[in-house]
């Protein structure tokens, strides 16, 4: 198709070929009961967004063009921001399977099902922004480095024990991610925007549920050498992705994202399904304390980080 | 579990420096291929759960003789075994739209038939269990190399194979017999519980 993605399906590949695929014996009954459940409720939350959310009640007119603007912006980089989630999910649903057939179902059979989930996010985003006045498939140079990381290949890295990439993704980001997404339902006041907002959040819970569930069940077995590969990672997401803005606008490089933070402000305000900056910096420092917390049960560390824009945290 | 290779480096300055990003903007997110578009949206209507929408109870082994249930563990045992490998392979098909940015309505499609696929082979682990125990691995050696890759991974992870190629030879060729075998299965099974898994 391109040089470029020619060159990284020959990443993928020869990140393939160093996994020996042990198919057999395959397993299908619950090793943890608890990951299996998320799996059932999985399929049992099942939402549509094009009938499950009511858009014919969402009255564009009610709100002034400026307005609209900056919300069809804000939503345009929520799908971006959200799109990712298709690929990582499934390189690890595809890593869980390279691993092992014989451990590992439950985590598979989730697996199998949050890509969907994640294409249903995408696809509220893109419709929310469309009646808003347009989705925009281009952002600008800084958002566009900020929210494209090569998570699908760390994904598959065999170097990279899986625990380190649940930990990176899921029990950091994906938890930052859901408290943002709870914070912009709490702030909201706009009837669609809150009903969208709410049933992303439910999936989200239960992502986030998944990996600490997975790491709980996993940490206590795991050798030194990959505990440290489980802190690393962490800590590599945590200073080279979401300090770098990888969902806080504010955290771009000063001057880059001015239109997206006064779209966000204004979509904040008026109640469309945003936090402001202010609010936004409570929900990372929260979150980042939450995370280091729970790690340190497993005796990982999370150092703290000293940012102009978030301070120490 | 994997191979070593000393030829790679094995100090890492950080995670994901090592990686390559993929050229993603723009972002295409509105309907190209309306056919296609219209699959996503049945499949999320269609949704179901293995656990819960067959009437299970219905079942009734004790009909069958021991030879027969014998046979329909190792018929649904295999069949599960087939299953999974759509989930450990076929998903690579969409790592493939993603990073050769192909239309949208491709990756929103394949996203669901991944989730379709979990299904089918927890519904067959289910009969198979159901009828008295799944087997976790085929009992004949040969049978394991026949039923354990379709090799579509590989393929679609192969810039030289055309993804046209790959849907050629996977989907229109050999998913097109499975679905009549699929079919003459339904069309030959009397226990309802055996047919309504194939909805």
């Amino acid at each position: 198709m391109s040089e470029t993605s020619d060159e990284l399906l020959r990443g993928f590949q020869a990140q393939e070929k160093r996994f020996v695929e042990r198919r057999f014996p395959l397993r299908f009954a619950p090793e943890s009961p608890a990951l299996r459940e998320l799996y059932a409720q999985a399929k049992g939350l099942r939402w549509n967004p094009e009938t499950d959310i009511a858009w014919g009640r969402f009255d564009p007119a009610a709100y002034e063009h400026p307005v609209r603007e900056a919300a069809r912006l804000v939503w345009s980089r929520r799908a971006w921001g959200t799109y990712p989630g298709l690929a990582e999910n499934t390189a690890l649903l595809i890593r869980f399977c390279l691993d092992s057939g014989a451990a590992g179902m439950d985590a598979k059979l989730f697996l199998s099902f949050r890509p969907a989930e994640e294409a249903k996010h995408l696809e509220a985003c893109f419709l929310f922004a469309k009646l808003l006045g347009g989705y925009e498939s281009v952002p600008g140079e800084a958002v566009a480095r900020a929210s494209n990381h090569p998570f699908a290949q760390m994904a598959l890295d065999p170097d990279l024990p899986v625990e380190a990439v649940v930990a990176a993704l899921g029990c950091l980001d994906d938890q930052l991610d859901l408290n943002l997404c709870l914070s912009h339902l709490q702030k909201s006041r706009d009837e669609t925007a809150r009903q969208v907002l709410r049933l992303i959040a439910g999936d989200k819970q239960r992502h986030v549920l998944f990996a600490w569930t997975l790491l709980a069940d996993r940490m206590p077995r795991l050798d030194g050498k990959s505990r440290a590969a489980v802190a690393e990672a962490v800590r590599d997401m945590l200073e080279r992705v979401i300090l770098a803005g990888y969902r806080n606008t504010w955290l771009l490089p000063a001057g880059a994202p001015d239109r997206l933070l006064a779209a966000e402000a204004l979509t904040a305000e008026h109640g469309l399904g945003a936090s402001t900056a202010a609010q936004e910096k409570t929900v990372v420092r929260a979150t980042l304390a939450q995370v280091r917390e729970r790690l340190a049960t497993w005796d990982i560390a999370l150092p703290h980080v000293d940012h102009p824009e978030l301070g120490y945290a | 579990m994997h191979e070593t290779r000393p030829d790679r480096p094995t100090h890492k300055e950080t995670v994901m420096s090592t990686y390559l990003t993929e050229a993603r903007y723009p972002l295409e997110l509105a309907p190209a291929m309306p056919d296609v578009w219209e699959l996503w949206q049945r499949a999320k209507t269609l949704e179901w759960d293995p656990e819960t929408d067959i009437p299970w109870a219905e079942l009734h082994p004790e009909r069958y003789t021991e030879e027969q249930i014998m046979a329909a563990r190792l018929h649904w045992s295999r069949r599960t075994w087939g299953e999974y490998g759509a989930i450990s392979e076929s998903p690579a098909l969409l790592l493939r739209f993603c990073l050769e940015n192909r239309l949208p309505d491709l990756r929103f499609f394949f996203t669901m038939r991944t989730q379709e696929e979990g299904r089918h082979a927890e519904a067959s682990w289910l009969m198979a269990e159901r009828l008295g125990g799944y087997f976790p691995q085929p009992q004949n050696p040969p049978t394991v190399s026949a039923v354990g890759t379709h090799g579509v991974r590989r393929m679609a992870f192969d810039p030289e194979t055309s993804l046209e190629g790959i849907f050629a030879s996977l989907v229109c060729a050999a998913e097109e017999i499975l679905i009549d075998a699929f079919k003459a299965t339904v069309h030959k099974a009397t226990n309802p519980r055996c047919g309504g898994s194939w909805s």
